[in-house]
């Protein structure tokens, strides 16, 4: 259909919407009531003056009549009147446009029929649905009057309007058909901000919760009848005690929302054509809890009680067996193997029961250590197909511990379960918003669930991107109530991340552009020199903060290369400062000490003993920061290779197979390899960057890195030796962090050019950088002082000057 | 010209969503009612409850069985007759209404014109 032809098929509802315009909907109900009462006070009057007393003449008797006549005539008009505009009102539901001749939704007629053809766009903006549109997307009514004051495009009326498969025309085509059509449109869209996705999602939105009203408001309908649960349903199967016991089940009737998002899952349909099924009706579905695994049979169940589902399955109930609840309450193996013979020849007997059992594999483990073999307990049933299972599994431990078993290959469905797709998650989380704003005066843009999906998926791996979404949109909803606020926008959703997790997003503030823009100052403070280091980080940090770097990557990874002392360390502890604004947020490791074969089992873990590994711990602990690898070269190989993976992915598995994400670190690793090559090269007074493909052939030519390990990191960066330029520098650095320590003391230590030249000096063996500024500092000046304190030659408040007679 | 399509609907569109509303009153009271269910287990035993015995006659295992099935049978009659009972109420309401629509502008008429015949 083209865009001209949308005007004609939009007079379809004409009549219907002409009588609603002059008899609102209000009204008829209020007339509707009225009536209904004085027929029922005119009815009761009439019969006890009939027949319990004759006190009214027969004159009043006929003028009562008369008015009841009239009066059901009003009732009867507005009944009338009623179905006939809801026989319009509900034609297409989305659900049943086969059966009508209407080509575009109701709205869509009302928004059209407002104006004539060559007023779109003016028809749309001033319509009630085009209003709520634009709030969802922030714009305000003022910005939408001033917009049409001076608006006065003509649209190319030619324009397609169908989208495929879609007989029916609803406002969300319209709107995209407008969004092609009308350049001036898109120029008040930009001026606000808003994307043209932006504009369409919030369209689906809005209509999706006036359809959903529009379902729920149709009573007599059989998807709103079906709600209702029936009497009667289960007195024809029996009852498993015993599974009561160790297992849950959901009893109350699910809400029409719930049912919505079940119908169009896909992984469920699987699940339910498997279950169906004659034969090996059995499903084991992997994937990750963390991405819904169980969700996808929580959901199944709610489809049974809902009552649309396949036949096979009607009455089916799910019950969840807790296994870990069963075998912790069992004294050995006999007693395990008795109540599990209870409870599966209970659940076989009442006749409608699908047991789920989640965390199978840690069931079947579990079971193994009291030398019970749990699989061989369930293979009669199974195999007879008497009672139906569903297990669930995590894949990692799944290929560890059951994919190799002949008896779960032979008789359950293995299947795979997705995540949900950034399209589901936009939908939940609309509903879930929807929601919100019934329970609090708050109100959602579109822009705010944008920015929730994009940090649920950014910086909240450790849960699902749903679950993580839903938490923040209910965090959010706290966090403007506390400052008095109502309208939620992407700002406040960013400002509620960065107080979570430490990390700024959103749009950047003038302070923080200005401190952005002063990186290298900033970070020059506490570093001296090493100008093409703070020059890499500074660039890595702006890219992160900007947005546009790898968000499957971590936010950094970066090899710094030099000799000891010169400050590799010293960079990154300053960048955890930096940009996550707390020393806290770095996690160090010293690599050598992960040198050996265990190493990989020390860090990710070990299923055979069940020990968790210290990496994967250290990360889910803080996933916000800087992880610092000391001396990386000396790690195993093993870990090398670990380490492949999480500078490209962002993430790791655990010994359980569980995900770990370090997508929201910066990762440091420094190396003194190359130190002598540096060196060389820095004697000569030549400049570093000139080597860089010399110095990394060397490293490679050494085995001791890879070439595809060093290909992985963002950046590798040469530190230089410390230059006679720089000692000064760092002597001066060093003496104000004793000045600072000293000033808590309520001493003042006076650096003079004698003190700094003094410990500029004790730099003797370059080869071991600031190292030996530092000792010497400690060693010599700090014991000095100490001295004094001790001897009480030094009091609080007093102000000390130390010489280099002093000191020797 | 709303009156001419308000009759027209009225005789057409109106008299088949009639039907179709008055065909899921009864497919609901059928799903809310359990009858195919209760049917086809009407003689089983209330809720599954029954005693095992062993090879030989017990009297009073089969004394048990005969009482949870006597007693499943009269729950389940009960509600079964109960649902009949709705659904033929439904249907006759929906054929009364079916009726009463197709006279209404008769009816409304002599609604109209009866105020007057009671005063002359």
């Amino acid at each position: 259909m083209i865009l001209r032809e949308v005007y004609n098929t939009a007079r379809f509802y004409q009549h219907a919407i002409t009588l609603n315009r002059y008899i609102p909907r209000f009204l008829r109900t209020l007339v509707f009531l009225i009536a209904s009462l004085l027929l029922t006070a005119i009815g009761i009057t009439f019969l006890i003056d009939k027949f319990y007393r004759n006190i009214l003449s027969d004159f009043y008797i006929s003028l009562i009549l008369s008015v009841g006549a009239l009066l059901l005539v009003a009732w009867f008009l507005v009944l009338m009147a009623s179905a006939f505009w809801n026989s319009f009102y509900f034609r297409v539901l989305g659900l049943s446009s086969k059966s009508t001749q209407a080509r575009c939704t109701y709205e869509l007629a009302e928004i059209i029929l407002l104006g004539n053809e060559n007023t779109y766009t003016h028809s749309f903006l001033s319509s009630e649905i085009g209003r709520k549109i634009f709030l969802r997307c922030g714009v305000e009514k003022d910005d939408i009057a001033s917009f049409l004051a001076q608006y006065n495009s003509q649209i190319p009326l030619d324009m397609s309007v169908t989208v495929e498969g879609e007989p029916v025309v609803g406002v969300p085509e319209f709107v995209q058909a407008l969004l092609v059509a009308d350049t001036q449109l898109i120029q008040f869209l930009s001026r606000h901000e808003i994307q043209e996705k932006e504009l369409l999602s919030a369209t689906t939105w809005v209509m999706r919760g006036i359809q959903n009203k529009k379902r729920k408001s149709r009573f007599w309908s059989r998807e709103q009848l079906g709600l209702v649960k029936g009497l009667a349903k289960n007195w024809s199967y029996g009852r498993a005690y015993t599974l009561e016991k160790f297992a849950t089940t959901r009893r109350e009737a699910p809400t029409l929302e719930e049912i919505k998002n079940v119908v169009r899952s896909e992984d469920v349909s699987r699940l339910e054509e498997v279950l169906a099924r004659n034969r090996e009706s059995n499903a084991l579905l992997t994937g990750r809890y963390q991405e819904g695994l169980d969700e996808v049979v929580r959901k199944l169940s709610i489809k049974i009680t809902s009552g649309r589902v396949l036949p096979e399955l009607e009455h089916k109930q799910i019950f969840f067996l807790d296994g870990s609840l069963l075998l912790s309450s069992v004294k050995d193996k006999n007693d395990f193997e008795t109540i599990l013979s209870t409870i599966l020849s209970e659940t076989m007997y009442a006749g409608n029961i699908i047991l789920a059992i989640t965390h199978f594999p840690q069931f079947v483990s579990g079971a193994h250590e009291i030398s019970s073999d749990v699989i061989e307990l369930l293979d009669e049933y199974v195999r007879s197909g008497v009672i139906q299972f569903i297990a669930t599994a995590e894949t990692g431990i799944f290929h560890q511990v059951l994919e190799q078993d002949r008896r779960i290959r032979d008789h359950f469905e293995q299947i795979q379960v997705t995540s949900i797709d950034r399209e589901g998650l936009m939908r939940e989380l609309q509903t879930e918003a929807l929601l919100l704003e019934k329970m609090y005066p708050v109100s959602f843009t579109i822009q705010s669930i944008s920015a929730v999906i994009q940090s649920a998926e950014r910086y909240f791996n450790a849960k699902t991107s749903l679950d993580a979404g839903l938490d923040l949109l209910n965090d959010v909803v706290g966090w403007v109530g506390q400052r008095g606020e109502s309208l939620i926008t992407d700002e406040h959703i960013y400002a509620v991340v960065e107080e979570k997790t430490g990390i700024k997003a959103g749009k950047v503030g003038d302070e923080e552009r200005q401190q952005l823009m002063q990186l290298e100052k900033i970070l020059h403070k506490r570093i001296v020199g090493q100008d093409e280091a703070i020059d890499a980080i500074a660039h890595a940090l702006r890219r992160a903060r900007s947005g546009i770097g790898n968000p499957n990557r971590p936010m950094g990874s970066f090899l710094f290369l030099g000799p000891t002392g010169v400050g590799k360390t010293e960079v990154a502890k300053t960048l955890a400062k930096t940009f996550f604004k707390s020393d806290d947020k770095l996690i160090r490791f010293d690599m050598s000490e992960y040198a050996n074969e265990d190493a990989l089992e020390r860090l990710i873990g070990s299923f055979a003993t069940g020990t968790s590994g210290i990496l994967a711990s250290m990360i889910r602990e803080k996933p916000y920061g800087v992880l610092l690898l000391d001396e990386f070269e000396k790690a195993h190989s093993t870990v090398h290779n670990l380490f492949l993976q999480i500078l490209d992915e962002g993430y790791f598995s655990d010994m359980r197979g569980e995900r770990v994400n370090a997508r929201n670190m910066i990762i440091v690793a420094t190396s003194n390899e190359q130190a002598d090559v540096i060196w060389d090269i820095s004697s000569k007074n030549k400049k570093l960057s000139d080597h860089y493909d010399e110095i990394i052939s060397s490293a490679i030519k050494n085995n001791v890195f890879r070439p595809e390990l060093l290909n992985r990191f963002d950046g590798i960066i040469l530190f230089h030796p410390i230059s006679n330029a720089n000692k000064e520098g760092i002597a001066d650095k060093i003496l104000r962090e004793i000045q600072l320590r000293m000033k808590e003391k309520g001493i003042t230590l006076v650096i003079t050019d004698e003190l700094r030249g003094v410990v500029a000096n004790a730099h003797t063996d370059p080869k071991f950088g600031a190292r030996a500024m530092n000792r010497f500092a400690q060693e010599k000046i700090e014991q000095v002082i100490a001295d004094k304190i001790i001897q009480g030659e030094i009091k609080p408040g007093a102000i000390v000057e130390l010489s280099e007679k002093d000191i020797q | 010209m709303l009156l001419t399509a308000y009759i027209q609907w009225h005789y057409t569109r109106a008299l088949t969503e009639m039907v179709s509303i008055g065909k899921t009153i009864v497919w609901f009271l059928y799903h809310f009612f359990s009858i195919s269910i209760l049917a086809k287990t009407l003689f089983a035993p209330f809720k599954r409850l029954d005693e095992k015995g062993g090879r030989r006659l017990q009297p009073d295992v089969l004394a048990v069985n005969i009482i949870m099935r006597v007693v499943g049978f009269t729950l389940r009659f009960l509600v079964l007759l109960l649902g009949l009972l709705f659904i033929l109420l439904v249907v006759t309401g929906v054929v009364l209404v079916y009726l009463l629509w197709i006279a209404m502008p008769a009816l409304l008429g002599a609604l109209c014109i009866a105020p007057l015949l009671l005063f002359l």
